[in-house]
């Protein structure tokens, strides 16, 4: 049942309070819970996942934001928070007025799902982890494999002294399966990763062929060489094309960033940077990705914007205040990681958009270089403008044909030297997105989908 | 620190009372958090008070050789909230198995007094030590146009904790924590060179600029060296690890090679294995002054002590928590670890693991850091990583070089931006790993966070640029 309409007279009466002293406030409350289940050879660890409750007040003091929190939706706990709120905006109706367009709209939005979490069993659940475990450590040379599942069910009420209203409920389930390949203590591993908004039909993602071909990765990891270093051509899959398109180039795209003079893209709007094979995008409103949701934590409707459209540089990611401050309209990318945490500029699902080229063609065309397969991190660097991505594992390519397998790589370089230098883009029956969490630099880590489909470019490949 | 005098948690125990079968326990905090958010010289946003008060309870059932064990936290503290948790955290232990017949919660554990984990602005007036450090931060920049400050934040967190368990123990201990990020950008000048920015994250125990490693002169200098930096040669270089790079890379491998976690799953090294270097000695210090993770107790209740971990490069010991220790036949080490979040100080809603506290790489005889690069020669001294990634399975990290200096002639010569630095954390002696590589340490231990260590110079770094 949701948790948070039950407690909305309280949070509203509290911002009627807090309005009385501010031309601007709101309330974004949030209650979360789930379940998670980690499994391996030697134990069976099922989890209930936090049951947490709270909201986050904001208000515009005339001059800048002010932010409290309060843990829990009891009455008391609520009405200190905005009480103390209230407190510090005292005389702010006299400044200037909040930045950007306020919110008015309301709406009710949730996860649709053929399977919803709540309706599956425990036993279920691990009985599914324990074929997904079977399997996998039924190749020779797998000596244990971790299987891990994950179902969150994430609410959020946003209240408005506009007089918008957003409820939503997302379910969100991620599934890992790391198979460990052990020999003479060298340990090597590889990931089956998935995760979407959605139930329990998702897993079927985690297909038998996927998990044994995962398991004989881990193995050929073993004694699979280093990869070239170097200058190269570079093919990357689809976990990583995306990886690229949110580490590498999307935080480039904050248009906050933009705002403190922090994006080495800003000197580029407009222009072209690419091919015409390329487009970039964020994507809050794809069905089903593990990064969609329905309105932004400002009541924004998240939505689709192209950043990159046929090679040019056409557009940002904004929240109300960005926006205002650029004449463009809020894109439903303002999110906090929770109601503990503050409100900024992010990304939701980012992508490569497919092209029409098949993986062969792609391979041929490389001739002589590296593909990287099943990434792993990255990291972004707004104003510098260098990337910084790594992979588990790759192949060589040589003479237009894939090679053996190589083992873990970094890849580096300079973005916009990266973004010319694409030769082609891989078709749309490619196209996956792949579960992972944000950072806005090291904190505030928050659910973002990575999505693409085979990118072709160049780049220096290092050791990891 | 107390002997709980009604604690969070024991207020909780109070309202569980005959109602939970042993054994079981329970971790509790009330926490509290102030931000200051920055944007150029001006401040953005002021968050706080931010409240968040919890509890994490741990239900421990045996059961035909094994152990079930549940999880249920919630920050819902009315009976109602409360006794929901219990009952999620039971009904998951019965489709759990922990490989462990006999589990004893630890009781009357000695707890270290007087340890330095509070800084008493941050308790008593965070709001005001935070303006004074942003004040103090910024005027630093007063009158300069290059370097200039690009961003920042500055979050201050006071935690109050206690342990409960079904055996009796009732611990409590409050402690402080700031993070602190910090951009410093420089632009402008003849050269048109692109802008270079020093981007900071660090954090301490206490509000204050040289425990968070405040050297804006270093900074500017950083920012404007990497405008005209270049990227490195691919080869195999002698690298200079200050202490501030490798806290992003040794505790997490290690702090998790050497529990007994990774023994259970086959991925910790054998006692008595060289994995290291003769020059290497880690320990692991709970009660080191202002520590990270410093703390009277651990996160189960049990008494813990300083831990030999790597002596001359071979492993002595590995931490565990009560159920590792159990398993393997061992007592707990004091070991029992909740991963922290909201900074490091919220650990209510994690589950149990064994884990590090705050890890020491002992210093060695390499003097100074300018002695360091004069012994070294030719190579590369790192300040900077984007972020190395450890990867605590693999035993591997690696990272882009955001900020670095060749070193020629025994000196600091160009500086270096772009291509990686990366490969094993451990190996044996003359496996190509950082740890067997290396070859000096500095005198001097420096505190970041949960780590201390000298400054580490390493041989064979695998190093890869764009020739």
């Amino acid at each position: 049942m949701d948790a948070l309409p039950a407690a909305e007279d309280v949070i509203a009466r509290a911002l009627a309070r807090v309005a009385k002293v501010a031309s601007y406030a709101e309330a974004l409350a949030e209650s979360s819970s789930g379940f998670g289940l980690r499994l391996d050879k030697n134990q069976v660890s099922p989890t209930s996942l936090p049951s947490l409750k709270g909201v986050a007040f904001r208000a515009w003091s005339g001059s800048l934001w002010l932010d409290v929190a309060a843990s829990g939706l009891d009455a008391r706990s609520v009405d200190e928070a905005a009480e103390e709120l209230a407190g510090r905006c005292s005389g702010s109706k006299t400044g200037s007025p909040a930045p950007g367009e306020a919110p008015t709209g309301r709406g009710e939005k949730r996860t649709a799902s053929h399977s919803p979490l709540g309706g599956v069993p425990v036993e279920e659940q691990v009985a599914w982890a324990k074929h997904c475990f079977e399997l996998a450590s039924s190749v020779p040379g797998i000596l244990n494999t971790i299987v891990s599942l994950s179902c969150l069910q994430n609410e959020r009420l946003f209240l408005s002294t506009s007089g918008a209203r957003r409820h939503q409920v997302v379910d969100r389930v991620s599934t890992a399966v790391v198979p460990l390949a052990i020999e003479g203590g060298k340990v090597e591993y590889d990931l089956l990763l998935h995760g979407a908004t959605g139930g329990w039909e998702s897993l079927a993602y985690n297909t038998d062929e996927r998990i044994v071909e995962t398991a004989k990765n881990a193995r050929a990891l073993l004694t699979a060489p280093q990869p070239p270093s170097g200058t190269l051509t570079v093919l990357l899959d689809p976990s990583t094309a995306g990886t690229f398109a949110h580490e590498s180039f999307g935080h480039g795209t904050e248009a906050d960033q933009f705002l403190r003079d922090r994006s080495y893209l800003k000197a580029h709007l407009g222009e072209r940077v690419g091919p015409e094979c390329l487009t970039l995008a964020d994507d809050g409103a794809l069905p089903g990705a593990w990064g969609s949701f329905f309105y932004d934590d400002e009541g924004t409707p998240t939505q689709r914007t192209v950043m990159v459209e046929k090679g040019e540089f056409v557009e940002v990611l904004h929240d109300r205040e960005t926006a205002a401050a650029m004449h463009r309209k809020p894109t439903g990318n303002a999110r906090r990681a929770d109601f503990l945490s503050r409100e900024y500029v992010r990304m939701t699902n980012t992508l490569v958009d497919p092209a029409d080229w098949s993986f062969e063609e792609l391979v041929e065309e490389a001739r002589d270089g590296v593909l990287l397969e099943v990434c792993t991190s990255g990291m972004e660097d707004p104003l510098g403008g260098q990337m910084q991505i790594k992979v588990k594992r790759g192949h060589h390519i040589q003479r237009g044909e894939l090679g053996a397998p190589v083992s873990a790589m970094a890849l580096s370089g300079k973005v916009l030297d990266f973004l010319h230098n694409v030769k082609g883009v891989g078709r749309k029956e490619y196209f996956e997105v792949s579960p992972g969490y944000c950072g806005k630099g090291h904190t505030d880590l928050l659910p973002a989908g990575t999505a693409g489909t085979y990118l072709l470019s160049e780049a220096v490949v290092g050791p990891t | 620190m107390t002997a709980d005098n009604g604690s969070l948690a024991g207020t909780i125990a109070d309202v569980l009372g005959q109602k939970v079968d042993p054994p079981w326990d329970l971790f509790a905090q009330r926490l509290r958090r102030y931000e200051v958010h920055l944007s150029g010289r001006r401040v953005e946003l002021l968050r706080g008070p931010i409240h968040l008060t919890g509890f994490g309870v741990r239900v421990l059932r045996p059961s035909n050789g094994s152990t079930q064990v549940g999880m249920g936290s919630s920050n819902d503290l009315t009976p109602e909230g409360i006794m929901g948790a219990v009952e999620r955290a039971t009904a998951v232990s019965r489709f759990s198995s922990f490989p462990a017949s006999e589990v004893h919660l630890p009781s009357g554990s000695a707890v270290r007094p007087g340890l330095e984990l509070t800084d008493p602005e941050v308790r008593d007036r965070p709001e005001d030590g935070l303006r004074r450090f942003s004040d103090e931060l910024l005027a630093q920049f007063d009158g300069r146009n290059d370097p200039i400050p690009s961003f920042g934040s500055v979050k201050a967190t006071y935690a109050e904790n206690s342990v409960v368990n079904s055996s009796g123990e009732r611990v409590a201990w409050s402690g402080t924590g700031v993070e602190l990020e910090f951009a410093v950008k420089s632009v402008g000048g003849p050269e048109g060179a692109a802008p270079g920015e020093y981007w900071v994250n660090s954090r301490s125990r206490r509000l204050d600029a040289v425990s968070l490693g405040v050297d804006v002169p270093r900074w500017a200098k950083l920012a404007s060296d990497m405008r005209r930096a270049k990227p490195p040669p691919t080869g195999e270089l002698t690298v200079a690890f200050p202490t501030d790079v490798l806290a992003e890379i040794l505790p997490p491998i290690l702090g998790f090679r050497l529990t007994g976690a990774a023994e259970l799953r086959g991925l910790a090294p054998e006692l008595a294995s060289r994995v290291g270097s003769e020059l290497v000695h880690v320990t692991d210090e709970p009660f080191l002054p202002w520590g990270g993770r410093s703390a009277p107790i651990d996160d189960e209740g049990t008494a813990h002590a300083p831990l030999h971990l790597l002596e001359a490069g071979t492993v002595s010991s590995r931490m565990y928590d009560v159920l590792h220790g159990s398993k393997f036949g061992h007592p707990s080490t004091g070991h029992g670890s909740r991963l922290g979040g909201f900074g490091d100080e919220h650990r209510f809603a994690s589950g149990v693991a064994p884990g590090m506290t705050n890890l020491v790489l002992r210093s060695g005889d390499g003097g100074t850091d300018q002695e360091l690069i004069a012994a070294i020669g030719e190579g590369l001294w790192l300040e900077q990583l984007g972020y190395p990634f450890p990867d605590n399975l693999g035993g591997t990290y690696g990272g882009e070089i955001r900020a670095a200096y060749r070193i020629r002639g025994g000196k600091l010569a160009e500086a270096v931006r772009g291509g990686t630095v990366g490969g094993s954390l451990l190996g044996a002696p003359g496996a190509p790993s950082l740890l067997a590589g290396v070859s000096h340490l500095g005198s001097r231990n420096v505190l970041c966070g949960a780590y201390s260590g000298p400054t580490v110079v390493a041989k064979g770094i695998a190093v890869a640029g764009p020739g």
